[in-house]
């Protein structure tokens, strides 16, 4: 039965308000407990629509059961999500020791280093092993009752790539300690045949400097025309057999890459003066008429190898004048810069109206040992061209080759030399002056050596002291210090030149002050640049030439 | 007329309580007195913008507490509403006599009293 609000008296108005008011209230907080749960309710959609869509496997774990894990988890394992969430942790491994290990593992990781980031092979449900990073940390730090969340992620990709990149870094690197070692094998191959190359020339040398001078000796003291022409044969081929050698050597230190050129400054119309004169006597003794154009605008000093230039212009004419009987050889020199604009460029041109060479031997005229028949039986070594060519390319240059057979073949060099200024004083002329009461101490353990020297040198009025090696160099020099220079050979026993050389120069004076000159056939151009380091004054090459002999001793005298 | 401060008088716990909470949580600052001397005391010292006032109050009752608002010159202009249980008509001419600007009778919901607080802001 009710009562129109009309009639309610005012206790029950009363009362009636605060009922609305109590009413009004809990509606508020129903609204805004529905407000709140909707909030949640968007919150946890979106925290299941990250954790469910992230890869990686992650799990929260309490009292060793999963809480709750996501697909994820779910995928990499190979269960459903039933089965595992709420299940013991061990399900997933494949036997009670299994998980203890795991745990244990855990366990430790976890206590020292407060987190935990372990690789394992974790058991798919499947039986096959997924190898997984399982990193994980606790809910809250403080209070382990909380559970773990732990986030799985396979590896499986990964080390596929893994594995592949790291058969592959193994592949380079056994392929580059493959051509390492066949660099190094041919390395030590090329020394070889360098120090072979070097040595033989020294064992070479030795006897032919001993040849060379006893020849030269005889010859001094025989009238009879016939043993003249015998030695001037033996002569010949001692010096054929030099070039030999020389050529061998030169051929090795550019293979080997050995070869250094000069850089001084030099009179290139004298070079070519010199190579004329020396030259002009083998033209001379056949009909051949040898030409030299030098083109007057060719500038006269340069800076260069002359040695090496001289090298090649000799190589060249050498060739032309092995192959000619009878005819014209003609040597053009001219800068290129006078029609090209390339002043330091210098054009030398051989022309010869020989034989000619064929097409065939043409295309292989400057690889080395391509010489023809013919000019093994003219007596060549088959290396010239091949050092020529190397030489040109040394230069800067190149060489270049015509020919016709029957007509004549044309070799046309390019060297870059640098001008050098004409203001440089001429160094006077070296004469070899007969000298009196000059007084040498040589030191060779080759007698024969020691004997060339001594008539070479006694034939210019010197007085000559001889020693076997170093130490019997030192033992004279306590008691005879009278000495204008000491001729010092390098290999000798007990004591070699170069620490003969060393004592020397620790010695007092005037003993220090002596000059001494290396006599070797160590014939690298790095042995001479050791032995002047070494405080060495000159140097004479092996077998000794009397011109660089006297050269050499006129030079160091005058010096002092 | 900016209506800031609301002075809400009843004597029951509950009514006083809910309408505070509800009125400040909309912003206005709400003064409460539980009787009619407090409410007087309230009224002239911190000088509310409007007043809430239930007729059946311990030590004085609304009416005269109404008549001591409307006498003072300083809070005069003050609108007062009175909030009551009585209904009978000579309570109703009694709280008009006293000067009250509005005469509810309770019960009456929260979006009514609102409504009748913002009706003075215009």
């Amino acid at each position: 039965m009710s009562k129109d609000i009309q009639h309610y008296d005012e206790d029950e108005r009363r009362r009636l308000q605060e009922y609305i008011f109590g009413l009004e209230d809990a509606n508020e907080k129903i609204e805004a407990l529905a407000n709140e749960h909707e909030a949640l309710k968007n919150s946890l959609e979106l925290f299941l629509a990250v954790l469910g869509g992230t890869i990686q496997g992650i799990a929260l774990i309490r009292d060793e059961r999963f809480l709750w894990l996501n697909q994820g988890f779910i995928d990499i394992l190979g269960w459903d999500f039933e089965e595992l969430c709420g299940a013991g942790v061990e399900i997933v491994f494949s036997d009670p020791q299994e998980f203890q290990r795991v745990k244990e593992q855990i366990g430790t990781a976890f206590r020292t280093q407060g987190q935990i980031n372990i690789q394992y092979d974790f058991p798919h449900k499947d039986g096959h092993r997924v190898p997984c990073l399982l990193t994980g940390r606790p809910v809250d730090a403080n209070d382990r009752s909380k559970g773990m969340v732990f986030s799985l992620t396979d590896f499986t990709e990964q080390e596929r790539i893994n594995r592949e990149l790291k058969l592959e870094i193994e592949k380079r690197i056994r392929a580059q300690e493959e051509s390492a070692m066949a660099r190094e094998e041919a390395e030590k191959a090329n020394m070889a045949k360098s120090d072979f190359l070097a040595k033989m020339s020294h064992e070479l040398r030795t006897p032919l400097n001993a040849i060379e001078g006893i020849a030269q000796l005889i010859r001094d003291r025989v009238d009879d025309p016939q043993s003249i022409e015998l030695i001037e044969h033996l002569e010949q081929a001692s010096r054929h057999l030099v070039a030999l050698i020389g050529d061998i050597l030169d051929f090795s230190k550019i293979e080997s890459g050995k070869m250094e050129l000069e850089y001084v400054r030099f009179d290139l119309w004298k070079l070519f003066d010199e190579v004329f004169s020396t030259l002009g006597y083998r033209a001379k003794d056949r009909d051949i008429c040898l030409k030299l154009n030098l083109d007057p605008r060719t500038a006269r000093y340069r800076f260069g190898d002359p040695v090496r230039l001289k090298q090649i212009v000799f190589n060249l004419l050498g060739n032309s004048l092995k192959f000619l009987d009878r005819g014209n050889i003609t040597v053009d020199v001219r800068p290129l810069g006078a029609h090209q604009n390339q002043e330091d460029i210098l054009e030398i041109v051989v022309t010869d109206t020989g034989p000619g060479i064929p097409a065939e031997a043409l295309k292989k005229i400057f690889g080395k040992f391509e010489q023809g028949t013919e000019g093994v039986r003219k007596g060549g070594t088959g290396l010239g061209l091949a050092i020529t060519n190397e030489l040109t390319k040394l230069m800067g240059g190149n060489i270049q080759v015509s020919s016709n057979i029957g007509r004549g073949t044309v070799f046309t060099v390019h060297v870059k030399l640098d001008e050098a200024p004409a203001a440089i004083e001429e160094q006077p002329e070296l004469v070899v002056e007969p000298v009196r009461n000059r007084r040498a101490l040589i030191a060779d353990d080759v007698p024969v050596n020691r004997m060339v020297l001594r008539l070479l040198l006694k034939k210019n009025g010197w007085d000559v002291v001889e020693a076997q090696n170093g130490l019997e160099v030192l033992q004279i020099l306590q008691g005879d210090v009278n000495f204008d220079v000491i001729l010092m050979d390098i290999s000798m026993p007990v004591m070699d030149g170069e620490m003969a050389n060393q004592k020397i120069k620790e010695s007092v004076s005037p003993i220090k002050e002596i000059p001494v000159l290396a006599l070797t056939a160590h014939a690298f151009s790095s042995d001479r640049e050791r032995f002047l380091k070494g405080g060495m004054q000159g140097y004479v090459s092996k077998p000794v030439r009397p011109v660089d002999l006297w050269g050499e001793l006129n030079r160091v005298l005058k010096i002092r | 007329m900016k209506i800031n401060k609301i002075l809400v008088v009843d004597d029951e716990d509950n009514i006083s309580s809910y309408l505070s909470r509800k009125l400040s949580k909309l912003g206005y600052e709400v003064f409460v007195a539980s009787d009619g001397e407090t409410a007087i005391d309230i009224t002239f010292s911190r000088l509310p913008d409007i007043v809430l006032l239930d007729v059946k109050l311990p030590k004085m009752n609304g009416y005269e507490v109404c008549h001591k608002i409307k006498s003072n010159d300083q809070t005069r202009l003050t609108p007062v509403i009175m909030l009551s249980a009585k209904t009978q008509g000579n309570e109703i001419q009694q709280g008009l006599d006293a000067g009250c600007d509005l005469y509810l009778t309770k019960p009456i919901g929260f979006p009514d009293i609102l409504q009748h607080i913002r009706s003075f802001e215009k």
